[in-house]
């Protein structure tokens, strides 16, 4: 699942998108190594909880992020179709554990439109912009900043407003 | 572009450190020219390479270097003590810029400007030389009010006379003899680093109706000026006679030629012969290495390892499946073939320790000199091959070993002479591989450990209370115990109490071990025992609950299960378990890693006893599994370093395990029990 498809005439960016909770999120497939199927986890002791352990790519070992815990959502066992997406980023390769893959979408830079300041379910730092594909809206994610991040990071405080 | 700079980075490094290693050899061997042309070629090569991507600055400051070193070469310039300082200190200065370059800092070359300054120096220094000027004074000089002396007057200003005679040929006879004219010539031997202009000047209001003529004096034969090149100089012949005379000349197989003694036929086969030996030559200085980037390596070393996984997962499918014999043969094979690649592939890894050993000559020089202690490195075993992830973590760890037997180990000159040692002190710095394991030493001829001086040490703060029943190695060990220095005098070297337990606990995270052998006065060997590589080691599988974990064998003793009574737990210690006649502290794994285990009950779970410097523990476990070699991997470049754990490895089955670190196992386990 590479990203380099070029739309004709306007340049786009592919997104592979994902559920977290029957929502749509989105990353850029350029960060994207692979997706695979949950392997067995390894846990390793000592970690904040969003951080699951380890499995075996292949040979290499790569830490897992259940990226529903990280953002503060339930997650409550993995079923079949909850998968791992091999991401990329300035700290190493991360698999992110999601509930399932949708699909992969072209987005031209006009699709995407800023992240709002309130009203989303993660902090609005996490989030890179809105696209806008059809007539759904996904989330796409900073996915670096969502990693490299300290905290657990709980739900955005503007959720708790009226 | 980026990429032209890479190649450059590796290749100057390279260079650098040729540079390094020839400079301390030229001053054990200057009159080897070799080296001295081969620490010229390196700083050519940077000095060209650095240029053609623009690196004006490198360029630049390699071009200083290369015109001093090129005075080495041409024997104007002596390699002694402070031309090699200063060419050292030169390289230092070069490899941080490239280092700097490398890490994508920007460098202030302004900082280089003092070594800039004493390559100058050195310069000009090199460029002094001796001149033989004759000097034949219009004999006008005297009414022309100058005095010849002031003329020499001048001369020693700009430099040294070294022999003056004075010549009488044109002194004429008595009778013909006018007192106010000047007869006499002089022929003066001149050094200075003036050039011949220079030296004109002092014959400057005197030059009208002289003769003066300044030649320079060259060095032995090599610098002889061509027959030709003389006989123009002096003026006996035209240069036109002489390019004439040379094109006459004939080549000596052309002389034989024309004599009858050789045919052409055998002419031409010599010739060839001696074209071949020449490209022959020329083809050795090209090594027969490639350089190949460490990332490509160690993918290899990845994909290999998951070969190895596979065939073990494919046994056992074959077993459960019971397969033809004819299968099972041909897998056997393929087999044999994977782990004949897996062993090729673990040995491109492997380097020869002489790469490091060699940067601890420039060590031990400076050290003594900064210390006053004359010493001599002897290196042995530089081909002994070790990991080269091994290699880089061994290297702190020596330099702090070599440091220690400079600074406490060898004796001040005074001292020795006393004792009736040669005054110049030794460093023996060796490697050699036995079995599985590679051993480096660094074994000093100085005064040893002080056996009561450790001991009183180590009573006072507290790390030994009964001193009677240790052995000497037991007390020797102590050094390496956290925060223990013997060292009256606190030098900026060492001494400041860090350091023996951080070489131990560096050696010990490459699951090696170090030992000490001592005897007063005769010197003292630390020994390194290290594993022929730091991915594979001899590992005990063990199960906590769901999960698997490996215990390098290295520190297992022994694995028992406790009968329910030797099981205690003292106030202050802890849980203890009761092996044989002692008592040792229990560490229960799961609570430590906070697992769910499937037995709590010590008598029915297995203790597995490890070794952590003098003191055993048991490890509270389920079950043991098996041993078998592992592949430790890290946990990936994102996983925190967790106390304990020293990375995973993947099992048979294509699940990670976790490789247990014990010396991080007991540290945790100590501080929960001190709170």
């Amino acid at each position: 699942m590479t990203a380099t498809e070029k739309d004709h005439g306007e340049e786009k960016e592919q997104f592979v998108t994902f559920y977290l909770n029957k929502e749509v999120y989105a990353i850029e497939a350029l960060r994207v190594q692979e997706i695979i199927e949950l392997p067995g986890i390894t846990k390793v002791p000592h970690l904040p909880e969003f951080l699951k352990g380890v499995i075996n790519l292949r040979g290499t070992i790569v830490p897992v992020v259940d990226l529903k815990l990280k953002f503060g959502m339930r997650s409550e066992g993995y079923k079949k179709h909850t998968c791992v997406i091999v991401t990329e980023f300035s700290g190493g390769v991360m698999g992110l554990i999601v509930d399932a893959v949708a699909d992969v979408l072209p987005l031209s830079e006009r699709g995407i439109s800023a992240p709002p300041s309130f009203g989303t379910r993660i902090r609005t730092e996490f989030i890179k912009g809105m696209g806008r594909f059809n007539n759904d809206l996904v989330i796409i994610l900073d996915i670096e900043k969502v990693l490299t991040s300290e905290e657990a990071s709980a739900l955005s405080e503007a959720v708790s407003q009226p | 572009m980026e990429k032209l700079v890479r190649i450059f980075i590796d290749e100057a490094l390279e260079r650098i450190l040729e540079l390094e290693e020839g400079l301390l050899e030229i001053e054990k061997h200057p009159d080897n020219r070799e080296l001295i042309n081969l620490v010229f070629r390196a700083a050519h090569t940077i000095k060209g390479s650095s240029g053609t991507i623009g690196l004006t600055e490198i360029s630049k400051f390699t071009h200083s270097m290369e015109e001093v070193l090129d005075m080495l070469r041409e024997d104007t310039l002596s390699p002694d003590r402070e031309t090699i300082n200063t060419l050292l200190k030169a390289t230092d200065a070069l490899k941080e810029m490239v280092e700097s370059l490398a890490e994508g800092r920007t460098f202030d070359y302004s900082r280089c400007n003092d070594i800039v300054g004493r390559l100058e120096e050195l310069k000009n220094r090199g460029k002094v030389r001796e001149f033989k000027i004759l000097f034949a004074p219009s004999p006008e000089l005297f009414k022309r009010g100058i005095e010849p002396s002031m003329i020499m007057e001048n001369l020693r200003e700009m430099g040294e006379i070294l022999e003056m005679r004075a010549s009488p040929e044109r002194v004429p006879p008595i009778e013909e003899l006018d007192p106010e004219e000047l007869y006499l010539g002089w022929e003066i031997l001149f050094r200075t680093d003036r050039d011949e202009a220079g030296i004109r000047e002092a014959f400057e209001f005197v030059e009208d109706g002289s003769e003066i003529k300044v030649l320079p004096v060259t060095e032995g034969e090599k610098e002889t000026p061509f027959l030709g090149e003389m006989l123009v100089k002096e003026g006996v012949v035209d240069p036109r006679d002489v390019d004439e005379a040379l094109k006459s000349q004939q080549r000596l197989g052309d002389i034989l030629l024309k004599q009858g003694k050789v045919t052409q036929e055998e002419l031409e086969k010599v010739v060839a012969k001696q074209r071949d030996k020449k490209t022959d030559s020329f083809k050795k200085s090209i090594t027969s290495t490639i350089r190949v980037d460490l990332k490509k390596l160690d993918h290899l070393v990845n994909i290999v390892g998951e070969m190895v996984i596979i065939h073990s997962m494919l046994q056992e499918a074959i077993n459960n499946n019971g397969a033809s014999t004819r299968l099972d043969v041909l897998f056997g094979q393929l087999q044999r073939i994977g782990r004949e690649i897996q062993e090729g592939v673990m040995s491109l890894r492997m380097l020869p320790v002489g790469e490091v050993f060699h940067r601890f000559n420039r060590l031990v020089r400076e050290l003594s000199e900064t210390r006053n202690k004359e010493i001599e490195l002897v290196v042995t075993g530089e081909e002994t091959e070790l990991d080269k992830g091994v290699l880089e973590k061994i290297t702190d760890p020596l330099v702090h070993l070599i440091r220690n037997a400079i600074d406490h180990g060898i004796e001040e000159r005074e001292e020795r002479l006393e004792k009736g040692k040669p005054p110049k002190g030794r460093i023996h710095l060796s490697a050699f591989q036995m079995g599985d394991s590679v051993f480096i030493e660094v074994e000093d001829d100085g005064r040893g450990l002080d056996r009561e001086k450790i001991l009183k040490k180590a009573c006072q703060s507290g790390l030994v209370t009964d001193p009677s029943n240790l052995t000497d190695e037991q007390i020797y060990g102590l050094i390496f115990q956290p925060g223990f220095s013997t060292a009256e005098k606190v030098t900026d070297i060492s001494g400041r109490g860090v350091g023996m337990d951080v070489v131990k606990k560096n050696i010990e995270s490459l699951n090696g071990k170090v030992f000490i052998r001592s005897k007063p006065n005769a010197g003292t060997t630390v020994s390194i025992k290290l594993p022929l590589t730091l991915a594979i080691i001899d590992g005990l599988t063990v199960s906590v609950g769901d999960e698997v974990f490996v215990i390098p064998i290295s520190s297992v003793v022994e694995s028992l299960r406790p009968e329910k009574e030797n099981v205690k737990t003292l106030n202050e210690k802890g849980e203890v378990v009761k092996v044989r006649e002692d008592y040792i502290p229990l560490v229960r794994l799961h609570e430590l890693l906070d697992i769910p285990a499937r037995k709590t009950d010590p008598s029915e779970a297995i203790v597995v006893v490890t070794s952590h410097e003098v003191k055993r523990y048991g490890l509270l476990v389920d079950d043991l599994i098996g041993e078998q070699q592992v592949v430790i991997k890290n946990l990936g470049e994102a996983m925190p370093k967790i106390q304990g754990i020293a990375g995973g490895t993947v099992l048979g089955d294509g699940r990670v395990a976790l490789v247990l670190d014990i010396s991080g196992i007991v540290e945790v386990a100590t501080s929960q029990t001190l709170q």
